[in-house]
């Protein structure tokens, strides 16, 4: 395949998106608490992928990358801008199906704490990174990683009235 | 991890949440992504073929057109003067020419599969250091060289400047520690040591002020001018978000110090708003149509511009009327510079554009406003999302302009 040449997509690719489309897709609805915009940044980040397979192919772990970049447009403000307004060109219907209750109040939840501390616990509980892979993603020791993982394990607890274990 | 149980109810209330919402995921699919990608690199290569850079979306790179001030590129091999204060008059320094490589010059693809020293780079917030010290590259893709947690050392562009003027050319090369989609950058200056290649030291890293290089390129008189910006190009941050300057960088004989150009960002945030009509054509001649925008460009900030740019990416057009010409910090796109803006005054003019584009919903024109100063610095815009405009959807194109 050439590089100007994706074809119907190589089958490593089509096999990384099978395996890993789901689960960033549950990561970026959780830190967003929407659905719409976290399919479209995953597509997107795999777009990117597909864009450079023939260098991330090589990568020890493609599926990091990926995971990385889809993070980086999901923090990135001014991505998020550029979506509210594409969503507005678009007019797109809301089509998503309401969300059960326990949903709501975790991702409510999730929405109070602070940005680092929200991003950890969902890479932990969602992405089942451990706490050297965190810090790995986010460019911090696995100490401030450990502390994010706490307060944000802890302010969760309380908001959802969960007894400490 | 110990401090967390698997009887911990978080897990358990995730584990529900995950239940919950993926039934209600749709992906897009891999066909769709392909079909993205298609688009990508044909518009990619639609924009390369009409004259406009792919400036938001590339990496640095050698960029020997970089100009300042204008002139012919130098033939390697010329004797290339100290950076050292000199009473006489020199000419101006121009640009050297990647090809052929210079006498000591070591070739990018000789570089790729070389061992030498690699100065440590700054840690900067968010990115962990790629290793330093004796590194073997080896030839990979896209000069992809270490593999380690998908942190990757990548030799990016390569340039020539004779640095202490003895006639055998020094090699700088761009080195990035790669990370997602960026990451810590350092150029650095190698030269020949009999079978081996000797470090000579770093020209300049990025670090808390400089976050990251555009591109850079040797002069003939010994420096390396670099394209440094105030933050990073990544994941949709407008261009006009950001401060870009040229600097220049000097041999002193035991490391390299700034020679030209601002020492440091400015201060100020300006602000600059870009209002554009809907483009509408005019019936075609001979297969050609004529299009035409209003364009007004506000300055709502605090104080004024002292040169206002504006900077157009065109798709299937070609821009129409005098004074747009290739700009030095935005290489190979039409710009066009106006005078002073000062606050609560407002720019406007008629923007034409032909095209033979039977349809022309296919024709993108998208104008970028831009604030610099008179020694070409470019200022940072306190609200970058009005800085643009389009005259229509077809101009919208996120992924070339910002990726």
């Amino acid at each position: 395949m050439s590089e100007n040449d994706v074809g119907a997509g190589p089958p490593e690719f089509a096999e990384l998106y099978a395996r890993h489309f789901r689960s960033l897709t549950l990561q970026l609805n959780a830190y967003f608490g929407d659905l719409e915009q976290a399919q479209d940044v995953v597509q997107e980040a795999f777009v990117r992928a597909l864009d450079k397979w023939k260098k991330i192919q090589n990568y020890e772990d493609p599926a990091a990358w990926v995971r990385r970049v889809a993070w980086n447009l999901a923090t990135s403000q001014w991505r998020r801008r550029r979506m509210v307004r594409a969503y507005a060109l678009r007019q797109r219907q809301e089509t998503v199906a309401g969300p059960g209750p326990e949903r709501v109040a975790l991702i409510r939840a999730l929405a109070t704490i602070p940005n680092d501390h929200r991003r950890a616990v969902i890479l932990h509980y969602i992405a089942d990174l451990s706490v050297a892979q965190i810090a790995e993603q986010e460019g911090v020791a696995e100490g401030t990683v450990k502390s994010w993982l706490s307060r944000g394990r802890a302010a969760l607890n309380s908001r959802l009235a969960i007894k400490e274990v | 991890m110990s401090e967390f149980h698997d009887s911990d109810p978080l897990r358990t209330l995730f584990a529900e949440y995950e239940d919950d919402t993926a039934p209600q995921i749709r992906a897009a699919g891999v066909a769709a992504a392909t079909i993205a990608v298609r688009r990508l690199r044909k518009v990619r290569s639609t924009l390369i073929a009409a004259g406009v850079a792919l400036l938001f979306a590339m990496p640095v790179a050698a960029y020997a057109l970089m100009s300042r001030p204008t002139g012919p590129p130098v033939t390697p091999g010329s004797p290339g003067p100290t950076v050292s204060a000199s009473p006489t008059p020199r000419p101006p320094a121009t640009p050297v020419a990647t090809e052929p490589v210079p006498a000591g010059g070591i070739s990018r693809d000789e570089l790729r599969s070389a061992t030498f020293d690699v100065p440590a780079f700054v840690e900067n917030e968010g990115y962990v250091p790629c290793g330093s010290g004796s590194i073997a590259f080896i030839n990979g893709s896209g000069g992809m060289v270490l593999s380690e947690n998908n942190r990757q050392l990548i030799i990016g562009g390569v340039s020539y400047a004779d640095i202490d003027g003895n006639g055998q050319w020094e090699t700088i090369v761009h080195l990035e520690c790669s990370q997602g989609e960026t990451g810590p950058q350092q150029l650095i200056a190698l030269r020949r040591a009999g079978s081996t290649i000797q470090t000579v030291g770093a020209v300049v890293k990025t670090d808390a002020e400089i976050q990251q290089f555009y591109d850079f390129t040797g002069m003939s008189d010994g420096t390396v001018q670099v394209n440094v910006r105030s933050g990073r190009i990544c994941c949709d941050v407008p261009y006009s978000s950001m401060q870009h300057q040229v600097r220049g960088y000097g041999w002193t004989g035991q490391r390299f110090e700034q020679v030209l150009g601002s020492r440091s960002f400015h201060s100020d945030k300006v602000n600059l708003q870009v209002t554009v009509s809907k483009l509408v054509f005019g019936k075609p001649t001979a297969g050609v149509r004529t299009g035409t925008v209003m364009v007004r460009v506000s300055n709502t900030g605090p104080v004024a511009v002292e040169d206002v740019i504006l900077l157009l990416s065109l798709r299937h057009a070609e821009v129409a009327g005098p004074g747009w010409a290739a700009e030095r910090w935005l290489p190979r796109s039409p710009a066009r510079h106006f005078e002073t803006l000062r606050p609560g005054e407002n720019l406007e003019l008629d923007l034409s554009v032909t095209t033979t584009q039977a349809n022309v919903n296919e024709v993108g024109v998208q104008i970028f406003a831009f604030s610099a100063m008179t020694n070409g610095d470019l200022l940072a815009d306190s609200k970058p999302d009005d800085n643009e405009g389009s005259g229509n959807l077809a101009g919208i194109s996120p992924e070339i302009q910002f990726g």
